[in-house]
């Protein structure tokens, strides 16, 4: 055992205690991971191991301490009877140790008694307190465990209920301090020092100064969510498909399968294409007309697709084209490619696309590129379209199907089983209006009046006979897009208005303006969207939009105001009222269309100019800063080859006492990053030699004994600088080759 | 580039001892700077005739003290004989009142006959009978032990040890400079005709010049940048006393002077840290037994030392 205490034991002790604390790391999610009680034993016996081996204790002596302290600890917990005195405890403790060991080489896990796995724990500790040991006292290295603790505590944390957002930070501050302090002693080793306390103080206070700052920084600075989703939904939902699971999270982007509807819909960024257009659009996929009571599924298969070719018209027809509406063009430029394309209200054609075939499916709408009679995924693309105005007079007359009725059938299914409540609900909504499109506005507008919420976490899935309509409407009253378009497609259905559900995206959020009134939009996983679409006779299919909107940072927002207004408005002149298709969010809307409309037409602001010489020239500007950057990179690298001219004209104009040191210092910097480094405990003379050797020469040697009478005799440098020039520029020149 | 004169004394000796110049520099440094030098070496590497071989060339009166167990402490500095015909006691100067004084062998003797030595090295003069005779100026030592004769030594105490100014070791002459040595000593013994290259005067002026050479405060925080480091070594029990660096600080000044400078560069204490810490350190037990050398430490102390290169601000 040791007997003197220096600072250096100090340090040792601080050591010791905050591997400790590491250690404590491991131990502290135990009780909740593996449902152990009674974990504060393991701690102690943890803290008492770390503490003999500080002691250096004799290893006799301290393997009897913690043995000791094994056993009292095992009868504590084990038996009911005192230590001293009655009982055969002892006897029974070694028969069940005896027995558990027996039962562990037959492999029998589940019959190892609670105090056998609790003795293994001991001993696995006792092992650990062993290693921390050697790696503290011997190594003098800890920074593997310390990274073997981050990565248990964050697989922990990310895969367990465990919350490791504390055992993090603590980790950080111990595990910088442990490493900190050793790093000191691994110096010290080296130089052989014998730690003070003023040196240990000059290192402990900035270290934990700089600790404390860098971790109060950092928990205090706001941090980015996670760009990934969390892991274990994710890996759930991954390995599931979507649809699957009670409760669980698991609706992710655009996907095929929507028979099982319900659960949390996850936000992912990633990011799925880029839309160069005018105006927000939404961008139609699919879609689909069998509800099952739990989800979505196709009527039936196509029997053909119909094939159609690039810069050919789509077969296609959504609603009556207007003449009127103007054709524009969208270019859609995709990251996360499909088989199948996007196309905005209402397409005409594909003017551009790497594909020799495209396929239109006349049961879902779904268009699809192929290539030599296969599937491929486009990743760019540009669709005509022009987009539709409906009449508000023709949507308005619409009482009844007429003579279409026949092949509207699949487009009013419903399930046998579906609650009766909600067609009087349905009903009930409706029965002030008496045309198709003031029932579809009531229903559309109903889930806002109500006060549903918006809401993509803690969406239940239906389970049993429940309707996952029936769910929404009178049970939860919260959800995403998936519960009010199903809803209001299931509404309209039983009052007998033939009705869809689509799927696809909303707009995107605008990443740029450029020039010519158009934007390019960015649509993300997030963007992936169902609504729905009514069928009038006379007009097409017109969509609607029933999702409530939310001041969300999610850019689901709708306003259902504007068709109202746009209602009112528009009456006196009612047969030529233009409906926008696609419900917007007001605000954005016209901020978006007034900004676009004053880049284009004005361009006098200087902001503004600036602005739309960048995004015409960005390519240009890209490749400007590239060059910048190489030469200005090569520059740097060589500069040791035209900087000696610099600095022999820069000095050639220098006059006055300071000069001569000045060039010198220059000189010494030069041929530094010529190669030749001076260490720090080099002489000056030493190294003008090894200067002069590698070069053939005296000139650095001469230089040098100028430069050290004014250093070390205080000689005025005033004169110098005229009588070594000449060898001075000799010189720097030399080191340009 | 040497001092003039000081270089012929170099050369002076050159022609007597072949091979040597380190130990010559190093002893006309201690000469200069007014210290001692302890030489420690086996015997027959020719230490004795460096010796005369320096005092011949500053013409200086040298002298020798073979120093034996049974010998006294008045044997060194004198003893007062009673004179009958005058009815008083006269002081019979004993060999320490010489110029230069060759001590060998000083570790053989008891320590009150060494401390006798050392102790008038420190003051520069001697007290017999109450009556305090000055030594002749200059005045310099060279002492010299066997370090391989350690039966029946009284080692030097680290005291004693810290009043030579630098400690040396000779070395074996290689084989061509051996060589060298046999054909020289064949015709005739090349000492007996040296004549002196400086005269006494000379010399105390030079003496009194080396305090003048210019020691840049850089430089003093250097010396005491290493002292410093010696002292808190972990391989180190006793590190380098103040008088340690005032000791490298004046032998700086004296190499610099031998080298025809007058102010101290960062060279110069390089080169003499080794000569004048070694001796003045005591390794801890540890150390020693792992077999490391007080110039081990002053190597890689050296080593992790900045020189000071940059002007310090105005």
């Amino acid at each position: 055992m040791k007997t003197d205490y220096g600072w250096e034991d100090v340090a040792t002790l601080i050591l010791y205690v905050l591997s400790f604390f590491l250690l404590w790391e491991w131990l502290r999610p135990v009780e909740q991971i593996t449902e152990t009680a009674n974990v504060h034993f393991f701690i102690i016996f943890a803290g008492l191991s770390l503490l003999l081996y500080y002691f250096e204790l004799n290893w006799i002596i301290s393997g009897a301490i913690k043995a000791m302290f094994i056993l009292v600890v095992l009868q504590y917990l084990y038996f009911d009877v005192p230590f001293f005195g009655e009982g055969e405890w002892f006897g029974e403790l070694t028969a069940l140790v005896g027995e558990s060991v027996v039962l562990t080489v037959q492999q029998n896990w589940s019959g190892v008694s609670d105090l056998f796995r609790s003795l293994l724990f001991f001993v696995l500790l006792w092992l650990t307190a062993y290693l921390m040991h050697y790696w503290l006292a011997v190594r003098k290295q800890m920074f593997l465990f310390y990274l073997f603790t981050v990565v248990y505590i964050t697989i922990l944390d990310t895969f367990s209920p465990y919350d490791g957002s504390m055992a993090i930070v603590r980790v950080i501050l111990f595990g910088f301090m442990l490493m900190g302090l050793l790093g000191l002693q691994r110096m010290a080793d080296h130089e052989r020092i014998t730690l003070s306390m003023g040196q240990l103080q000059k290192w402990l206070i900035p270290l934990a100064a700089l600790i404390a700052f860098s971790s109060a920084a950092a928990y205090a600075a706001p941090k980015s969510e996670p760009i990934w989703p969390d892991p274990v939904p994710f890996l759930t939902s991954f390995s599931d498909g979507s649809g699957v699971g009670s409760g669980g999270v698991n609706r992710l982007g655009y996907g095929v399968d929507d028979s099982e509807l319900g659960g949390s819909f996850v936000g992912d960024e990633t990011k799925v294409f880029e839309a160069t257009v005018q105006g927000e659009q939404y961008w139609r996929i699919e879609t689909k007309d069998t509800y099952t009571g739990k989800g979505w599924e196709q009527s039936r298969e196509a029997e053909s697709l119909t094939p159609f070719s690039v810069n050919e018209a789509v077969p296609l027809t959504l609603s009556a084209i207007d003449e009127e509406s103007e054709t524009q063009t969208v270019s859609v430029d995709v990251d996360l490619t499909y088989n199948h394309l996007v196309y905005p209200y209402a397409p005409d054609q594909v003017i551009n696309g790497e594909a020799d075939e495209l396929r239109y499916n006349p049961v879902s709408d779904k268009v699809t590129s192929y290539e030599d009679g296969d599937l491929v995924e486009l990743s760019e693309y540009e669709w005509e379209f022009r987009e539709p105005r409906y009449s508000l007079q023709a949507l308005r007359n619409t009482t009844g199907l007429g003579e279409n009725a026949g092949s509207m059938e699949q487009y009013l299914q419903l399930p046998e089983n579906v609650p009766e409540r909600i067609r009087e609900l349905s009903l009930d909504i409706t029965e002030s209006e008496d045309n198709w499109y003031d029932k579809a506005k009531a229903v559309e507008g109903y889930f806002s009046r109500s006060g549903f919420v918006y809401e993509q976490e803690d969406v239940p899935v239906p389970e049993g006979n429940e309707d996952y309509v029936d769910q929404f409407l009178f049970e939860t009253q919260r959800g995403y897009c998936d519960n009010y378009s199903t809803a209001m497609v299931v509404m309209l259905r039983s009052i007998d208005i033939p009705a869809r559900w689509v799927k696809g995206y909303t707009g995107g959020e605008v990443l740029e303006n450029l020039g010519d009134g158009r934007s390019i939009y960015e649509v993300t996983n997030n963007n992936a969207h169902s609504w729905v679409e009514v069928f009038f006779p006379e007009i097409g299919w017109v969509p609607f939009e029933p999702t409530v909107s939310f001041s969300n940072n999610i850019s689901l927002n709708y306003d259902l105001d504007l068709d109202t207004d746009d209602d009112t408005t528009e009456t006196p002149e009612p047969a030529e009222t233009p409906e926008p298709e696609s419900p917007e969010p007001l605000e954005e809307d016209t901020g978006a269309i007034g900004q676009v409309d004053e880049d284009g037409s004005s361009g006098t602001g200087g902001w503004t100019a600036f602005k739309t010489f960048i995004s015409e020239n960005r390519l240009m500007l890209f490749l400007v800063s590239v060059l910048l950057v190489a030469v200005g990179t090569g520059l740097y690298r060589n500069r040791n080859r035209w900087m000696p001219y610099v600095l022999i004209r820069y000095y050639r104009s220098q006059k006055g006492s300071e000069v001569y040191p000045k060039a010198y210092s220059s000189l010494l910097k030069q041929l530094r990053r010529y190669g030749l480094r001076r260490k720090e405990t080099q002489t000056l003379r030493a190294y003008a030699k090894e200067v002069d050797n590698f070069f053939g020469t005296h000139e650095m040697s001469r230089l040098t004994d100028q430069y050290e009478r004014i250093l070390y005799r205080s000689e005025d440098p005033k004169d110098k600088w005229s009588n070594m020039r000449e060898l001075w520029e000799d010189l720097i020149k030399k080191t340009t080759g | 580039m040497y001092h003039q004169k000081l270089e012929q004394v170099l050369m002076n000796i050159e022609r007597v001892m072949i091979g040597k110049r380190t130990v010559a520099e190093l002893s006309l440094v201690s000469l200069l700077a007014q210290g001692h030098v302890l030489l420690e070496d086996v015997p027959g590497v020719g230490k004795t005739m460096m010796v005369r071989a320096l005092a011949k060339s500053v013409g200086a009166k040298f002298t020798r003290i073979q120093f034996t167990p049974d010998l006294l402490p008045s044997d060194v500095i004198g003893v007062s004989i009673y004179n009958p015909k005058e009815m008083t006691f006269q002081f019979r100067p004993g060999p320490i009142m010489g110029n230069i004084v060759l001590a060998d062998e000083i570790n053989r003797t008891s320590p009150k006959t060494q401390s006798s030595l050392l102790e008038s090295m420190e003051e520069g003069s001697v007290t017999v009978d109450g009556f305090t005779h000055k030594l002749t100026k200059p005045f310099f030592v060279m002492a010299t032990q066997n370090p391989i004769e350690y039966e029946g030594t009284y080692p030097l105490p680290e005291a004693q040890l810290d009043r030579f100014l630098l400690k040396m070791q000779m070395g074996y002459p290689d084989a061509k400079e051996e060589m060298e040595v046999l054909n020289r000593i064949q015709l005739a013994p090349p000492i007996d005709d040296l004549q002196p290259a400086i005269t006494l005067e000379e010399l105390q002026h030079l003496q009194d010049e080396v305090r003048k050479v210019i020691v840049d405060e850089k430089i003093k925080e250097y010396i005491v940048d290493l002292a410093g480091k010696t002292r808190d070594h972990a391989n180190v029990y006793l590190g380098v006393s103040p008088r340690g660096s005032i000791a490298l600080m004046k032998a700086s000044q004296a190499y610099a002077m031998l080298h025809g400078r007058d102010y101290v560069l960062p060279d110069d204490v390089q080169f003499l840290v080794p000569y004048i810490f070694a001796h003045r350190m005591i390794l801890k037990s540890e150390a020693r037994y792992e077999g490391i050398e007080p110039e081990e430490v002053i190597e890689r102390i050296l080593a992790r030392t900045r020189v000071p290169v940059h002007r310090m601000a105005k």
